[in-house]
């Protein structure tokens, strides 16, 4: 079961969210329940118990004490690294990005939509659901360091891997992304060496996504509508694997 | 201006060739002619091939021992020697050559160095009847002459490049100019606010007064909710600019969201961190960060939304850039959009990233993540 915490100082709209959750949750029949609903951040601190529930966090970002949101948001992910942190915040102090990669919150929800409060929780709540389902399934994710940042991506995304002009410096095809990151084609495919093969120095690719072997140009077509070069030794191995 | 160039470096030299062919035939001098060709061609290469062609013409030279294979090699070492200290001054001074500088000081060089040697040879044989020393004196003269010329297209670029810097910097006070406006316009707005609420205060009070609870909520509603809508939150946003130190940086912003207002696209800006090093040229940062804002408002354009995100903030070793912008088919691949931007498609779009790969594949330390999700098409840039 998930758990709803909520930290507004305001009162009057602090009674209106939890009122607005509360039936959100009634309506759509969710698996959660409010917990904690407060003015005071040490309350949420207090009542997390992340080892045997998940929370879900409305955070205001202007809390009046010496604590702001964003400093209790971090606290939070320390305690409840899975949680799903939700800010609520004016237009003007709004800072989107440190929401979405500093803290990792879910979204925001601004106060000058007053009127879209029931939609945007819902909407809030909604993903939440989605992707803590997803959590449970278990697909296979591909996740690379590349100094300070972690890397994921599901096997099922990614199209293929490419060395760039910089040695060392590797550009994943994804559908839906494309990103660099430091690292070395050998150690890629040791790692993927079942799923993915290696067509080309310089090409490293995902057999799933294979469209169609070009024997005459030696290119090999992806799903996405990307192409790939094929050396011979490449060529050997697609031969090897049936896909021509 | 190219096909100029493409002229002085080409054309020029095949004239010089087909000279060459009809007045001499000489294999020898037809083959080095074609080298210089390609040469002028691949300028880039210039000092790298060069040591190679003296070599194989000296050698040429020892065998058949023909005046024409030596005035080719002394063509090409001249040629040479000139466009290094030239190339080698250029980038003293500016710190970077463009290769259409490149191409400009190779071809204009090239036609020096062919009348500067045909010249040589001519006068000296025009003048021969005037004794040793008047020929060494007109020689040094017309050299000299030569001389001067290369001093001349020395200070012609660096002139052109005088040229566009004030231009540049005359955008740039422009644009901050344009943007001083907007907050002295925002600082008025938020005067008039408060008088304003002082008076809806009073009123306010007056009606609870009354205790008439109908005509306080309409009020409220009328008058509050209102005041609220009409202060420009956009602008008020822009203020988040003070924290980029740097002025060049500062004012290509401002010269985009400018740019993006007039388009009727919404900028969201988010800037947590002071900004003034970047690790990475200066100008290079620019092209980069232009190129990804004019795509930006030109793809949000067409979208619903119509809304850009333009995002700064600093990790323990890094500093991130963002730009995001709605996209008009949601379910577009990355690979499209990609492509879209390779592509003819739109004015400058296409060169656009192909200038970014270029610039990114020559910065080891700067990684490029390139999404989309849910219907937001984003680049961040990571610089290290």
């Amino acid at each position: 079961m998930l758990k709803v915490f909520i930290c507004e100082d305001n009162e009057i709209y602090r009674k209106e969210v939890e009122k607005v959750i509360a039936k959100v949750i009634l309506i759509e029949n969710y698996d959660m329940e409010i917990k904690c609903s407060t003015y005071n951040s040490k309350d949420i601190l207090k009542n997390i118990n992340s080892r045997e529930e998940t929370g879900i966090y409305f955070l205001d970002v202007d809390l009046k004490e010496e604590m702001t949101g964003i400093e209790l948001g971090s606290k939070i992910r320390e305690l409840d690294p899975n949680g799903y942190i939700i800010f609520i915040t004016t237009y003007g102090e709004m800072s989107y990005l440190t929401f979405k990669y500093k803290v990792e919150a879910l979204d925001y929800i601004v106060k000058e939509e007053n009127l879209n409060l029931n939609k945007r929780i819902k909407n809030c709540l909604e993903e939440v659901i989605k992707r803590y389902s997803i959590k449970s399934e278990n697909n296979k994710v591909f996740t690379v360091k590349s100094k300070d940042r972690i890397i994921t991506m599901e096997y099922d995304e990614i199209v293929f891997f490419e060395t760039s002009q910089i040695i060392h410096k590797i550009r994943l095809h994804g559908l839906h992304r494309q990103v660099e990151f430091y690292s070395k084609m050998k150690e890629l495919e040791n790692e993927l060496e079942k799923d993915f093969i290696r067509i080309h120095t310089s090409f490293l690719v995902n057999k799933k996504m294979i469209k169609e072997v070009d024997k005459r140009n030696r290119i090999l077509k992806m799903i996405n509508g990307e192409v790939c070069l094929i050396s011979d030794s490449g060529m050997k191995k697609l031969k090897k694997s049936n896909f021509y | 201006m190219n096909i100029l160039l493409l002229f002085v470096g080409i054309f020029l030299p095949i004239i010089y060739l087909i000279r060459n062919i009809l007045d001499r035939r000489e294999i020898v001098t037809l083959s080095i002619s074609i080298f210089l060709i390609i040469e002028s061609l691949s300028i880039s290469n210039l000092e790298r091939i060069s040591p190679l062609l003296v070599l194989v013409g000296s050698s040429i030279y020892l065998v058949y021992k023909d005046k024409f294979t030596l005035k080719s090699i002394n063509i090409i070492f001249v040629a040479t020697f000139n466009y290094s200290i030239l190339y080698f001054s250029l980038y003293a001074i500016k710190k970077g050559v463009t290769l259409n500088e490149m191409v400009l000081l190779g071809s204009v060089n090239f036609l020096i160095t062919i009348i500067f040697v045909e010249g040589n040879e001519l006068l000296e044989e025009k003048v021969r009847f005037l004794g040793k020393y008047a020929i060494g004196i007109l020689l040094a003269i017309y050299d000299f002459y030569i001389g001067l010329g290369y001093i001349g297209i020395f200070f012609f670029i660096t002139y052109i490049k005088e040229c566009k810097k004030n231009n540049i910097q005359k955008k740039e006070i422009e644009g901050l100019r344009e943007y001083t406006k907007t907050l002295e316009k925002l600082n008025s707005e938020v005067r008039g606010f408060r008088h304003d609420y002082m008076n809806i205060l009073i009123a306010m009070n007056e009606h609870f007064k009354e205790d008439n609870l109908d005509k306080a909520r309409k009020f409220f509603k009328d008058n509050i909710w209102q005041l609220e809508k009409e202060i420009s939150l956009d602008d008020l946003r822009l203020g988040l600019l003070g924290k980029i130190k740097n002025p060049e940086i500062k004012s290509i912003l401002i010269n985009k969201i400018l740019n993006a207002k007039a388009a009727k696209v919404k900028v969201f800006i988010d800037i947590d961190c002071e900004v003034d090093y970047i690790n990475m040229r200066k100008g290079d940062f620019i092209r980069v960060i232009g190129i990804f804002i004019d795509n930006a408002i030109e793809g949000s354009a067409n979208s619903e939304e119509r809304q850009v995100l333009i995002g700064i903030f600093k990790e323990k070793d890094s500093l991130n850039v963002i730009i995001e912008n709605s996209i008009e088919n949601k379910e577009m691949s990355i690979n499209e959009i990609m492509r879209d931007g390779f592509s003819s498609k739109g004015k400058d779009r296409g060169i656009g990233l192909y200038t970014v790969n270029n610039i990114l594949g020559k910065n080891e330390n700067v990684i490029l993540d390139t999404m989309i999700n849910k219907g937001k098409f984003m680049q961040h840039l990571i610089i290290y």
